[in-house]
Formats: structure tokens, sequence, C-alpha cells
């Protein structure tokens, strides 16, 4: 019957005050799961994103997750250093096609300092392979140069030429600063959705340069070298963070991290980028699954509180449904449309928490992008989020049986004449 | 022919209480416009809702138009209802999201049958029906609430005949209306139901109104049941 919609849709008209809050309600639980669920996999997709070609990273002996953690999130601090026989030694690895080494510790305004070689614009693939590419500008080339990332130059408003000033140490706000030794900016990184974006990238000369006159962690009183004579001291570092290693074949790839992971001079270990995401997974799993389950049981809430607003209505409308019993509507057609009305309001809840959602993520993606380096996603709905939708009403439908039958029984106690 | 024929019907809400109907007979024939007189707790609701097939007799037959519908599917019943049956109730006879207009065109909605019968167009007859009833100018009031009870009551009689139903069932139609109002309610209703040819079977503890019918019958005639037991 095509006009029992079209009455359940007037009558929930005729209570849109009540029913209108029960669907904010329902459609802002909609909005909380999914949110959790499109950061999660958003989360997921861009750390996986974020290094790619790189077959064995190397760093002080540690954790797995640790070393994959601060040499390429650049999150935490590394327990030790690699020293840099250590890297030429394996770098000469007869296995090993080229070498990243990563030298990190300083940072500007917030954004962490990576000391390399020029190699790593060569090498370096993130995403599908891609690799680095330049905005604007070149490689840095002399030791005060400095090439951005484009978070950087978007929140700090860089332009190639710009004087910047180095602090010691990672952390956002640092008293002790290389302001003797400032950098110009020579170029500006195309947006690639990772860290390097939050990245400002300087030469390993250059981190040898602004420490050269520190001793321990801080300037050594009454030492000071100016700018100019800096070329006259030896710039090789003599310990860098880590090392990323591209192989030849990467038949060897278990070759030579067991040579790594033996190396005699001192304890390294070298790990896969996708076992130590693996590991990190495993990790984040406990903090993902504990989120998605409070969001579920919001989502439950909500679905309770229509269930009650559909029981607590049945009072009121005890006498709408003796009417339509009068006129012919069978005991299942009212159980329809009681079950109808509370699915078609899920559904508008679902819809509009979606819109909601993607409406969100359409205004805040750029900024979280460059806040946090965390692409999400442009689809309007993906595949798990589907999934999660067609849960929520399958919920609802089925805990709106309970009016619904109770709807039914009551218009078969009642009959044509309600007791009010 | 007879529009209604009860025999030997026995009704009780459950098994465990005793009988609310027990009726040997009670015939009614097409046309007629018959009052039914009962006390409350006399069980003339519960027969209402029997004849209109929404209560099932735990014995007896009743034949309502020639159909035995104690013997028709839960189903079959509400079609039979919708197809045959105009009901008014004592008062609240209006759903009360839908418009004038649509509260009279409800059991069209419901009933192919009664669609069909009103000639074409179910709304050109709901106009018409309501401007017999002195309702033309309310046809666009925005909600059924705004009309005075005695407006409301006669909407429910537009309802009621809408599509020409074989059966009138009205349970207590005037209790909400004054003496003046009952009167003209009742010439509107009696005159509709002669007019399109329709049993009537109006139910009321009023014994004033008994004159205006063409029968005269109370329930304490023909119910056996205990009568202190309350029903429905």
């Amino acid at each position: 019957m095509p006009y029992l919609p079209a009455l359940a849709i007037k009558s929930a008209w005729n209570r849109r005050f009540t029913l209108g809050l029960i669907l904010i309600s329902v459609a802002l639980s909609t909005l909380l799961l999914l949110g959790v669920e499109r950061a999660r996999t958003s989360a997921r997709q861009s750390f996986a994103q974020t290094v790619s070609g790189t077959d064995l990273i190397v760093g002080a002996r540690t954790g797995a997750v640790q070393l994959l953690l601060y040499s390429i999130f650049h999150l935490g601090d590394a327990t030790n250093n690699v020293d840099w026989k250590s890297y030429q030694a394996i770098a000469s690895h007869p296995e090993v096609a080229w070498t990243i080494p990563i030298s990190l510790g300083d940072s500007h305004r917030g954004f962490p300092v990576l000391g390399t070689t020029p190699d790593y614009f060569k090498f370096f693939r993130y995403g599908a392979k891609h690799a680095l590419s330049f905005a604007q500008g070149r490689r840095f080339d002399g030791i005060f140069e400095a090439v951005v990332g484009a978070g950087v130059a978007e929140k700090l408003d860089y332009r190639l030429g710009d004087s910047i000033i180095l602090s010691h140490g990672t952390s956002g706000v640092s008293l002790v600063s290389h302001a003797d030794k400032p950098f110009t900016v020579v170029g500006i990184l195309a947006r690639t959705g990772t860290p390097v974006d939050r990245t400002v990238h300087v030469s390993l000369a250059a981190i040898e340069a602004i420490h050269l006159d520190w001793s321990g962690g801080a300037p050594i009183p009454g030492v000071s070298i100016p700018e100019k004579y800096v070329t006259k001291f030896d710039l090789t570092p003599k310990t860098i963070t880590a090392v990323l290693l591209g192989l030849k074949s990467r038949i060897a790839v278990f070759r030579v991290q067991r040579y790594v992971n033996e190396f005699k001079g001192e304890p390294l270990m070298a790990t896969l980028p996708g076992v130590a995401l693996d590991q990190l997974w495993d990790v984040m799993s406990i903090a993902e699954q504990s989120l998605l389950f409070t969001s579920a049981m919001v989502v439950a809430a909500s679905l309770a509180g229509l269930v009650a607003v559909l029981l607590a209505g049945l009072g009121e409308r005890r006498r709408e449904l003796a009417i339509l019993r009068s006129v012919g509507a069978g005991p299942w057609q009212i159980l329809l449309l009681i079950l109808g009305e509370s699915i078609f309001m899920t559904l508008a809840a679902c819809v509009s928490g979606l819109l909601v959602l993607d409406m969100l993520t359409w205004i805040s993606s750029s900024w979280i992008q460059s806040h946090y380096g965390l692409t999400l996603s442009n689809d309007p709905v993906s595949t798990n989020e589907l999934i999660l939708l067609a849960a929520i009403l399958l919920a609802a439908a089925t805990a709106s049986t309970i009016p619904a039958f109770k709807a039914y029984r009551q218009t078969l106690v009642d009959g044509l004449t309600p007791r009010i | 022919m007879s529009a209604i024929a009860l025999k030997g019907l026995k009704y009780r809400w459950s098994s465990d209480r005793p009988l609310t109907l027990d009726i040997d007979a009670l015939e009614i024939a097409g046309g007629e416009r018959l009052f039914l007189h009962g006390a409350s707790g006399s069980g003339k609701s519960t027969l209402l809702n029997v004849l209109a097939g929404v209560l099932v007799p735990e014995g007896g037959t009743v034949q309502c138009l020639d159909r035995e519908i104690s013997k028709l599917g839960n189903r079959e019943r509400d079609r039979f209802r919708a197809d045959h049956v105009g009901m008014i109730f004592q008062q609240f006879n209006l759903v009360p999201y839908l418009s004038v207009l649509e509260n009279v065109l409800l059991p069209c909605h419901f009933s192919a049958r009664r669609r069909g019968n009103s000639n074409g167009s179910a709304e050109r007859e709901a106009r018409q029906l309501l401007g017999h009833l002195g309702l033309a100018q309310e046809i666009p009031a925005r909600t059924v609430t705004q009309l005075s009870v005695g407006q409301q009551q006669r909407v429910a009689v537009a309802r009621a005949l809408i599509g020409t139903p074989e059966l009138i069932i009205a349970d207590e139609p005037t209790s909400a209306l004054d003496a003046e109002r009952r009167g003209r309610f009742l010439d509107l209703l009696l005159g509709k139901c002669q007019a399109l040819g329709s049993t009537l079977l109006y139910v009321s503890h009023d014994l004033s109104l008994m004159d205006r019918f063409t029968r005269c019958v109370s329930m304490s005639e023909i119910n056996r049941a205990s009568q202190e037991e309350g029903a429905a």
C-alpha cells in the first residue's frame, strides 16, 4: 500500500519536534562513529603512504616501532646514534644501492630539522613510489641553505630567500637557538601528505657546523666560531641518527638485515618499514578498537533513545491508530507504520550524519593536513563506512521491533475502542 | 435481506473471565436504522468490535452483509471492514495531522471498493459530502483540531459515508454535543443514511433519541451475559 509511507511521513511531521531532537541525537552519534572510522583509516593510509621504496631502516638498537617513529615520522627521540664509520661500512655493502643518512635533533619553531645529503631528494619515495618534487627553488647546496616542506612554508609563510634560525632540541619552545648561524630558504617542496611537509631539510655538514662551538648539548662558554670560518673545520659528521637503505635486489633484504643486526662496531638494528608498520598497527589497534567501541556505545544509547521516544509516543497515538484500524488498516500495517517510521528516521539521521562528516572533512582537511600531516580521504563514503551505516540501520530496525510489536498488540487489544 | 444476523454469539476477553457477550439472536434488516441502547458495561462496544470484524467471537455465527465474518481470516476481516463498514466514534474521530479532506478520504486509501463507489472522483464526493454536512467552508482548515467538536463529528460522518459503505456504525457520536447540536447532527446522519440506503447501527445510552430510529433494541434484552462484569 503506497499510502502507508505518505501517512507515516505526515504523522512523523506532526511530531517533528520530539522526533527532530532524537534524529539529531542519532545523527550526532553516527557522525562520531563514522568520524572515528574515517580518522582511523586515514591515519593508517597516511602512515602506510609515508615511506615507500625504502627496503630497510637502520638505527641504533631499539624497538622496530620506535625506530620507524623517530626516523620517518620524527616522533620521539633516538636512544642512540649511528657512528659515521658504521654508516660508511653499511653503505659500502655490495647489496646496497643507495643510502639516505638522517640526522635529527634540532627544530625550527616546532618543526623538526632533518640533516641529510642531496641523495634524499633523489631516492626518497612516498605513497605510490612518488619522488619528492620542488614547488619552488632547488636542493640545498651551500652549508647554510635549507629546503622546507610544503606545510612549513604554508604555516610560517616562508618564501625563497627568507632567513630562518634553527633551535637546539626538538621541543616546540627552545631557549637555546643557533641564532649566530641563520639559514636561507632555497627550496620549497611540493605537498606530499607525509611528515616531509612538516620538515626543514638541511645538509649534514650544516648540522655539524651549527654545533661546532657546542659540547654536550650546550654552547661552550666563551667559544664562538663565526659563520665564515666554519668551512675551515672538518664538517664530516661524527654520528647520524638513522639511515634509509635501498637495495639492489629485494631478495637480499634479510641478508643485509642480518649483516646490520650483527654489526661488529656497535649495536645496530635494521627493520623493514612494512614489518615495523604492522607492529605499529598492533599497538594502535587497542586504541582504535576502544574508540570504535565507545562510539558504537554512543550509537546504541541514541538508538535506545529512539526506541524510548517511539514507545512513549504509542500512548499518545492510541486514538490515531484506532482510527486507522476502523478504516481498514490491519495490525500488520500498524506494525509496519511504526517500524517504517523508525527506519526512515534512522536513515535520515545516517544520511545527515554522513553529510555533516563530509562537510567537516571538506572544511578541515587542509588544516588537518598542515597540522597533523594526516590526509583525509576525499571520498564521500568508504566501504567500511557503508558497512557501519548498514549496521546502524540494522540495529535500529531490530530495536524498533519492540515498539512496533507493542503497537501491534495494542491495536489488537484496543480494537476500535481504545482506553484513554 | 438482512444486513446483520447473529446466532448464538459468545465472546469473552480471556478464557479465565466470564462471558461478555452471550446473544441468542439479533437480526438487522438492510436499510434499517437501529438504535442500540445499553448502559455502560453492557457489552455494546464489544459487540461493535465483533460486528466490525476486529474481535473474533468464541462461538456462534456473525452474518454481516451475507458474509460469515467470524470465519474470515484476519486480513479478510480488515478488508471487509474497509470495504463495507463506516465508523463514527464518540469523540476524537479525526487524525490530527491530516486535513479535513484527507480525513474524509482516509477509507478510500484502504478500500479500492469505496474509492470505486465514488463515481470516479473520491475527492469530488468528499467535497459534496462536506458541503451537504454544512462544512464547505471548513475544507481549507489547516488542521482539524481547529474545528469545533460538532464540526469534527460531522467530518467523521462524511468519512463514514464516503464510498457508500452498506453498514454505518456510530458509537455514541453525540455524547459530546449539546441538545440542539445533537438534534441537527442526528438529522444529518439519519438523512444521509436514508438517502444512501445504508444500514445504521447507532449505539447510545441516551433514550431520548430513540424515537428518531426505525427500531430500538436494548442490550439488556439480547445479552444474557452477566452485566455486572465491566466490559469495554
